[in-house]
């Protein structure tokens, strides 16, 4: 008998391994500094950059770079540059909270459907379907003229007509985890529903929806943005969505009072995009054994 | 006989040029095309506003016209006198006038129009009030008596205010205000009559070939697509694909780009009577507003210079009081409230609103109405901002559509609102409404903040029945003096309204009240 020793190799966890793959997507990391860096001037900007971003500062529509305010003014003189500042914050508020609402009915729903099945699946699917055959933007507008346009609204709006796909991406994955032999194996030492629909499967079912529910946060952002377009915004509140819609009869002369707002969207929803798109590699395993 | 032919040579020849002058003018006519922003009828008796007076004033035809220097011209009625005592009007109508289905109009149809109008414009009952009678001896007389003498009566007779419409058609019984012929198969009275109708893609009007006046109108057609967005309206502008647009809805910063552009011209004519007037409408129900401290202090707070420049380019007039400054009763001489935050905080403190605890004096829900939002949003915007400095906390709240915001208004279910009324020529039409303690009503554009003076009423119900010009002048500029004093209402900059047209389009209207007069002498092209 000889000793063997087994070079067994340091056990990691599943999220390390993750962040490892992630890391190295350069794309994804180049995503998250973009979009932290969005965070970070949103909160913090204010403080530093006191121009207030209601007021009517400078001569209307002034190119950037002619006056004290370097991206100009808008079109009733108010500062681009202070709009985008303090419009950031409101746009990822909406942005957040609306995604936070998708994931919350989406999975709730999804997870309800996935794991029993039969009349439950039967019925909330086609709630869910019902919610899937309205025109998105059309029904967000008749929720937000109905009920007023304030950010909780509007980002109510936003999340009543996005969850749908969460809930089918929860459904699916619960009707393929629940069968599976660790899951039989808790119900059958007495595990209730509520713990194997919160405690067993969705820990399981988690890398897909993590990733769509960061691209959710993209996707309210898009659809704040558009409904602000149309002018359904809280008219006491600045958005980039906002500045864009406001400033758009205006486009043919000063086009800049739409390009910065709409960059500052852009580079938000790139940013995001290039992050789920990370995870989505980071949490696949047969990535990671490449 | 050398020296003196019996007819003029060269009178002959001039009356043979006019003549083919007249042909080919009639020929040549050709088709204007301007827009509509959507209109809900086509019979002005029962809608104010551009939507529906636009084309209503090409459909049908009123008794009078106005002129360039205010001044009453013929139109249906070809003569008319007042009574020395002003208490009843005689107007004889013009022969062989007929309406677009060749029914001949009579005094009957114009006694039928006066009570319809009466009983269903919004500005019905000011306007036609005091009649009290109307008789028709033949069917080209009609003689019309007051109870007291209405000095604005004959401006409220051109076709805008006051269409002749057909009795054999309006006259079955049916409510007029949602009767189906103020769409369909319009029969209207005036120079151009309806070929298409359908205000979700276009309006087409006809030259009327039978109008009561020769030779008139000279245009062929007349197109209104429907468009709605500001930036498509102004590109249709630029490119030609639009002969002309009156309350263009085209901002101050539009205008060097239209200047620019081969073939437009932009005009600021054809508005001074109709006066679009915009302000700031406070509930002088409740407190903090039924101080009339709180309002003036707030008037310091908002610079109207400002905003004209900021909003209007400049081009509008800050708007000093009710009167518009093209309205012959303007006058300056009124209460200025130089802008002034030291002041109006000052002012607020004396009043009994201090600073409170959390960092506020007061705070208040400020309605933005939908239907003029390049002027109310910004104004509301800026007022939001301004009333920040004082401590005052507005918070906005934009109506989602007209009826949302009529609802809240007419039902005096709000704080403070951003408003805005024509003034129409004659001050008992458009001004009166908005002072008088009587019109206190749950009716949009009435005294809807409901301020009563009754000093204000003695001045109004004098300058009701004056006749002699220069002291209803005088009445009027007192009237100016105690608005400005009292503050019913806080005044913003008048309305920016332009006409833009291409340059091949002569004899528009250039009176007062152009923009809505009907196109008799109109030509487009060479």
């Amino acid at each position: 008998m000889t000793d063997t020793t087994l070079a067994a190799p340091k056990p990691v966890s599943p999220s390390t391994q993750a962040w490892r793959m992630f890391r190295q997507n350069h794309a994804a990391v180049l995503g998250l500094a973009i979009l932290l860096a969005i965070i970070v001037i949103s909160l913090a900007g204010p403080f530093i950059y006191t121009v207030a971003p209601r007021e009517m500062v400078w001569m209307p529509l002034t190119p950037p770079g002619q006056s004290e305010y370097v991206l100009g003014t808008d079109y009733l003189g108010r500062d681009l540059l202070a709009g985008l500042i303090n419009g950031g914050r409101v746009t990822l508020a909406v942005g957040f909270t609306a995604a936070l609402i998708t994931v919350a009915i989406g999975i709730t729903v999804g997870a309800l459907a996935g794991f029993f099945g039969g009349r439950v699946d039967n019925l909330l699917m086609r709630v869910t379907e019902f919610f899937q055959v309205l025109p998105n933007l059309l029904f967000a507008m008749v929720v937000v003229m109905l009920f007023g346009a304030d950010l909780l609204n509007i980002s109510i709006a936003i999340g009543i007509v996005s969850w749908t796909s969460t809930a089918r991406l929860t459904r699916a994955e619960f009707m393929r985890i629940r069968e599976m032999d660790f899951v039989k194996a808790e119900r059958s030492i007495g595990a209730a529903n509520g713990r194997l629909i919160w405690k067993v499967i969705l820990p399981n079912a988690a890398p897909p929806l993590i990733v769509v529910s960061a691209l959710s946060i993209g996707t309210a952002i898009l659809f704040e943005a558009g409904l602000s377009f149309l002018g359904l915004s809280d008219p006491n509140t600045t958005s980039w969505g906002r500045m864009i819609g406001d400033n758009r009869p205006y486009i043919l002369d000063s086009p800049w009072g739409v390009t910065f707002p709409g960059l500052c969207i852009f580079l938000t929803v790139l940013a995001i995009s290039l992050i789920g798109d990370g995870m989505n590699d980071a949490f696949n395993p047969k990535l990671r054994e490449r | 006989m050398f020296a003196k032919p019996a007819i003029p040579f060269n009178r002959i020849v001039s009356a043979a040029f006019a003549a083919t002058m007249a042909t080919s003018a009639l020929a040549d006519g050709g088709t204007l095309t301007g827009y509509t922003s959507g209109y809900r009828t086509l019979n002005p008796a029962v809608q104010s506003g551009a939507a529906t007076g636009a084309p209503g004033s090409q459909i049908f035809a009123g008794l009078v016209l106005v002129g360039k220097d205010y001044e009453i011209q013929p139109y249906l009625a070809d003569s008319w006198t007042v009574a020395d005592d002003a208490l009843s009007v005689t107007f004889n109508l013009v022969d062989g006038a007929t309406f677009h289905d060749g029914e001949p109009i009579t005094s009957e149809d114009v006694k039928f129009s006066l009570e319809a109008v009466k009983a269903n414009h919004p500005f019905g009952k000011a306007m036609f009030g005091k009649i009290t009678e109307i008789d028709t001896p033949d069917p080209d007389t009609v003689v019309v008596h007051f109870s007291e003498p209405v000095p604005g009566f004959l401006y409220s007779l051109q076709p805008l205010l006051m269409p002749i419409i057909p009795e054999h058609i309006y006259g079955d019984g049916q409510e007029l205000k949602t009767h189906p012929r103020n769409m369909e198969n319009v029969v209207g009275s005036g120079p151009f009559r309806v070929v298409e109708n359908n205000p979700a893609e276009r309006l087409v009007l006809e030259k009327n070939p039978d109008f009561f006046i020769e030779g008139k109108p000279k245009l062929d057609r007349m197109v209104y697509p429907l468009v709605k967005d500001p930036l498509t309206r102004m590109l249709m502008l630029e490119k030609g694909d639009v002969d002309y647009a009156a309350f263009a809805g085209i901002r101050p910063t539009d205008w060097p780009r239209l200047e620019r552009a081969d073939g437009v011209e932009v005009t600021t004519d054809g508005y001074d009577a109709i006066g679009y007037v915009h302000y700031l409408e406070l509930n002088l129900r409740e407190k903090p507003f039924s101080d009339l401290a709180v309002r003036k202090a707030l008037a310091h707070a908002i610079d109207t210079d400002f905003l004209a420049k900021v909003i209007f380019g400049g081009k509008t007039a800050a708007g000093t009081g009710p009167l518009h400054t093209g309205n012959p009763f303007y006058t300056a001489d009124v209460e200025i409230y130089e802008p002034d935050l030291d002041l109006a905080a000052k002012m607020l403190d004396e009043a009994g609103y201090p600073v409170g605890a959390d960092g506020k004096r007061f705070s208040f829900v400020l309605d933005v109405p939908s239907w003029a939002p390049q002027a109310h949003v910004p104004m509301a915007e800026y007022i939001q901002a301004q009333l920040a400095k004082i401590d005052i906390a507005v918070e906005l709240r934009r109506a989602p559509d007209f009826g949302t915001w009529v609802k809240r208004i007419a039902a005096w279910d709000y704080d403070a609102t951003m408003n805005g009324s024509f003034n129409y020529p004659d001050p008992i039409i458009g001004v009166h409404r908005h002072f008088d303690c009587d019109n206190i009503q749950n009716v949009i554009w009435s005294n809807t903040q409901g301020y009563c003076n009754p000093e204000m009423d003695k001045l109004l119900d004098a300058a009701a029945i004056e006749t002699d010009p220069a002291k209803r002048m005088e009445l009027y500029a007192q009237i100016q003096k105690l608005e400005t004093e009292d503050l019913a209402l806080i005044y913003m900059p008048q309305d920016f309204s332009v006409t833009v047209y291409r340059d091949d389009v002569k004899g528009l209207p250039d009176t007062p009240f152009g923009a809505l007069a009907p196109f008799l002498d109109v030509t487009v092209g060479e």
